[in-house]
């Protein structure tokens, strides 16, 4: 039974160029220890899906338009439609069962606040807990992410950190109130490669001993094939293909995941330089999007159909989402 | 190996002053380059690659002389770069240009690509103006763009458009070499393959000297004809990007296994590296990458390794080399 299952979602953004649908009719569900690997080039409206799950969008100017997100904490339990609750209702829920992990540590810590303020915020706001027992709370947090000599660091501010500490800390903030949910959006992009490991490493063990569902958003395939168990690629504000992780990997439908997997360059020892395998043309923006498929202008398989109807989730009765009219 | 060298760099030391407090008193330097010797030979690629703060961008802006080294000597076509005066700089900076990461801010937005692409000939006093038209169109020309887009302004572009930009600016006076710092960091996965394909494809037609510049040691084995490592001002590891397969310095290797590979059901065996990178401010003493190195030995915190060459062009910085794997050996899956 999924913790969370996403029916439809849409979210629109009003800009100076009309109005645009970053996140068009997503669906997908999560379990709870199951990794789902969210993953896409910039504009392809990944990030903007985390935010419509969180209820985070800024209104204006962006608007949920449709859709459901349905939580449910057991089994037996009634699920609750984020999108239904009250503001006020969702601030309940922000932190305690979906929380969320953001790309830039510097940016999104507070920096005239102690790691330790940051992360023990959200015990007091959720648990009411008196000083004491959040400051015990907060070191056992800081040691679970691994920064070491907690007692010291608990008073430390963003800037005495480095960028993996700072994540560490963030991963703390997040994981205060024993969240079901943990989206986690680019969290390892601005780090270095090996603190990248680190970090992966970390929310690989965090999730197996907590049991959470992960949702990991990735422009990074390399990352996709380490972490996650299932796997949807967005382009355009669609999620053009999903599956588990090994059949994206090993028998991609949709041309466009075809086409990136083999644009990714893969380490290996090879007698010369070679030219790289590359996708011709640029996502489209939002704005000006055609008609029919979105990556109809850069897709090998194009024909008259694809540029007249809009693709519906499976049309080639594949089994599972692939967004093409003439996948094989 | 292609050419003589055209760069040469001799024991280049460069340190900043840390400045601290309401009065900047300096509290100790940051050692950026640290006693590197480096050669680049002529129309060859050499990837540069390493972390964040190793001094790999410092490296670049000391061959091109935007920064001054400390001591050491950095020889272009065997004439001391660090003894020019400016006058004599001017004219070896035609020699030497650079391609930067960030195609959103390295591009005035106030002029149109045309008046980007035409400012180097005019600071150089090249050609007439009929001559500087015809080459900003052959400089459009050559990096894929229509001629017509001279006019336009550089919000009008893509990402992998301006880099495409960047590259016909360093283009335009036909330098002998190219430093590309981070060229395709801020490019998405499908654009960036363009842009390198692109930059190789003129290095081959022009005969051009590359300095690559990279975090990221997939695009930089791409592309490269030679490698380095860098690790806190230092150089660890160079060897033929083709023998990738025997690279050994145990960085090297941290380096490898720490990159995820985009194959599902391959299973590698993984050195996480504890902790984060020494302070540049306060070196480690003995070699700079014992404190995390798996096989570190007691002589390892005393004794600074020497790059030697263990094999041609194979050069290594560590005590123990001899006993350490290979990568391939090390990690299978590197080798297909």
């Amino acid at each position: 039974m999924p913790i969370l299952s996403v029916e439809k979602l849409q979210t629109q953004l009003a800009t100076s160029e009309g109005l645009i649908t970053p996140v068009d009719e997503v669906s997908l569900s999560l379990k709870r220890g199951e990794t789902l690997g969210v993953v896409g080039e910039s504009g392809s409206g990944k990030s903007m899906l985390a935010l419509s799950l969180m209820r985070l969008i800024p209104n204006p100017p962006g608007r949920i338009v449709g859709g459901k997100v349905l939580y449910r904490h057991d089994e037996a339990d009634d699920p609750i439609d984020f999108l239904k609750l009250s503001d006020e209702g969702m601030r309940k829920r922000r932190g305690k069962n979906i929380a969320m992990i953001f790309q830039e540590p510097m940016t999104s810590l507070n920096p005239l606040y102690t790691i330790g303020d940051q992360i023990g915020e959200a015990l007091a706001i959720h648990d009411g807990k008196d000083r004491s027992s959040i400051r015990g709370r907060t070191l056992e947090l800081i040691d679970l992410v691994g920064i070491p000599d907690p007692k010291h660091r608990i008073d430390a501010y963003p800037h005495e950190l480095s960028g993996g500490m700072r994540q560490r800390a963030m991963i703390a903030m997040a994981l205060s109130c024993n969240p079901d949910i943990l989206i986690a959006d680019e969290p390892t992009t601005a780090l270095d490669v090996t603190i990248q490991a680190q970090i992966l490493e970390l929310m690989q063990r965090l999730q197996r001993e907590l049991h959470m569902a992960m949702m990991f958003i990735t422009h990074d395939f390399g990352v996709v094939a380490e972490i996650a168990d299932r796997v949807m690629v967005m382009y355009a504000g669609q999620v053009v293909e999903s599956g588990t992780t090994k059949e994206i990997f090993s028998n991609p439908k949709h041309p466009y995941t075809q086409a990136l997997l083999s644009a990714v360059p893969v380490l290996e020892v090879r007698p010369d330089r070679m030219k790289l395998t590359t996708i011709p043309g640029t996502v489209p923006p939002l704005s000006k999007l055609p008609q029919g498929c979105h990556f109809q202008d850069r897709c090998p398989k194009v024909q008259q159909k694809c540029r007249k109807e809009e693709v519906p989730e499976d049309p080639c009765g594949i089994g599972r989402l692939v967004r093409c009219f003439y996948a094989r | 190996m292609p050419g003589n060298p055209l760069v040469q760099l001799e024991q280049v030391i460069k340190t900043f002053p840390l400045r601290k407090g309401w009065f900047e008193k300096e509290k100790g330097n940051v050692h950026a380059v640290n006693g590197v010797d480096l050669e680049i030979f002529s129309g060859e690629t050499l990837g540069l690659v390493g972390e964040s703060g190793c001094g790999k961008s410092t490296l670049g802006s000391l061959i091109l002389r935007l920064l001054k080294v400390d001591s050491g000597a950095i020889r272009l076509d065997g004439r001391d770069l660090t003894e020019l005066n400016r006058k004599e700089l001017f004219a070896l900076r035609r020699q030497m240009q650079v391609i930067f990461q960030d195609p959103y801010a390295s591009l005035n937005p106030r002029m149109t690509i045309g008046e980007t692409l035409c400012e180097p000939l005019i600071i150089h006093r090249l050609g007439s103006k009929q001559d500087r038209e015809a080459r900003v169109d052959e400089l459009l020309r050559l990096v894929g763009l229509s001629p017509d887009v001279g006019s336009r302004y550089p919000h009008e572009f893509s990402g992998g458009q301006r880099q495409r930009i960047g590259i016909a600016r360093a283009l335009a006076l036909n330098p002998k070499l190219i430093i590309a710092d981070e060229p395709v960091s801020s490019l998405d996965v499908s654009i960036r393959g363009e842009v390198l394909n692109l930059l190789m494809s003129l290095q081959e037609r022009f005969g051009l000297t590359l300095l690559f510049i990279s975090h990221d040691l997939t695009v930089v084995q791409h592309v490269s004809h030679r490698i380095a490592v860098m690790y806190l001002g230092k150089i660890m590891e160079i060897f033929p990007a083709r023998e990738f397969g025997s690279a050994r310095h145990p960085y090297t290797h941290a380096l490898v296994s720490a990159i995820p590979i985009p194959k599902p059901e391959h299973q590698k065996k993984r050195i996480i590296l504890q902790g984060d990178v020494p302070s540049p401010v306060h070196l480690p003493k003995g070699c700079v990458f014992h404190p995390r190195c798996p096989y570190a030995e007691p002589r390892c915190r005393e004794e600074e390794p020497k790059l030697v060459s263990i094999n041609g062009g194979h050069k290594v910085a560590c005590h123990y080399i001899a006993k350490m794997p290979t990568v391939a050996e090390y990690f299978p899956g590197a080798s297909t």
